[in-house]
């Protein structure tokens, strides 16, 4: 897993938790690299899994809400450090799809080898925009934090349903971004038509 | 001025220092894809003519009068 997902998340937990909750994570989840990321480095999916059950340890929440909190503070941190994917785009249903043609491209620029997790982008005739999360790991809430994020980033009118598919571990689900009130679908027709 | 103030900045420097290294890794590594883009470009456009050459010696060879 690209490592701006491990520097992030350390980011979030130090700024929102301070630093002693963030280094008792890191020590608590006995990780391979101690804690020490660098975004540009690939790790094993697995210490984010293990620093997630610390930070749930630490605050007493779910792993599954923690980790959708970090994909809306991820979204966040994308919007600042990466403007440029978020140019001419004005809703989630026009961004989304782009995330697999334009941010994926970039990724694989840089990392040839990253294994990215798949979104495949359907619009469907009555405006809802049907997305298929796929990943090797089982982060479906990182995505759905991360679409959360983004609808509200746009002030989207849209209703966000999600299905989990495949074993139901989290590698695979469907997210549909309903409209919820009558917009005219024209604005929304080119948004997927790639 | 305390040891403490003084780590912070120390620690500060280093993860400043760490993000423009990261941030110079991406831009070199752009370069590198954009660069290595370019000779593959370049390799097809070689390949071409050299295809079209060996096909030019072909025709030449079909007109020589080898057979007399």
């Amino acid at each position: 897993m690209k490592g701006i997902v491990f520097t992030e998340l350390i980011g979030m937990i130090e700024a929102t938790l301070g630093d002693e909750v963030a280094d008792r994570v890191i020590c608590g989840a006995n990780t391979a690299t101690d804690g020490a990321y660098t975004s540009v480095g690939t790790y094993d999916y697995q210490e984010l899994i293990s620093l997630v059950e610390q930070l749930a340890r630490e605050t007493g929440q779910l792993e599954a809400a923690l980790v959708q909190s970090f994909g809306e503070y991820l979204f966040q941190r994308f919007l600042a450090m990466f403007p440029q994917f978020f140019d001419g785009v004005d809703s989630s249903i026009s961004f989304l799809p782009t995330i697999e043609d334009r941010v994926h491209v970039e990724v694989r620029k840089l990392y040839p080898d990253a294994e990215l997790p798949t979104f495949e982008c359907n619009l469907e005739n009555d405006g809802t925009l049907v997305l298929e999360y796929q990943s090797k790991r089982p982060f479906a809430d990182l995505a759905e934090g991360l679409i959360q994020a983004s609808i509200r980033h746009f002030q989207d009118d849209v209703s966000l349903v999600r299905h989990n598919l495949g074993d139901q571990d989290g590698t695979q689900a469907r997210f549909e971004l309903a409209p919820t009130s009558n917009q005219p679908i024209d604005s929304v027709a080119s948004a997927c038509q790639t | 001025m305390s040891n403490l103030d003084l780590l912070r900045r120390k620690l500060e420097r280093e993860k400043n220092a760490r993000r423009e290294a990261e941030r110079l890794l991406e831009e070199k590594s752009l370069e590198v894809y954009r660069a290595n883009q370019q000779l593959l470009e370049l390799a097809e456009h070689n390949r071409t003519i050299i295809e079209s050459a060996a096909e030019g010696i072909i025709t030449y060879d079909q007109e020589a009068p080898c057979d007399l």
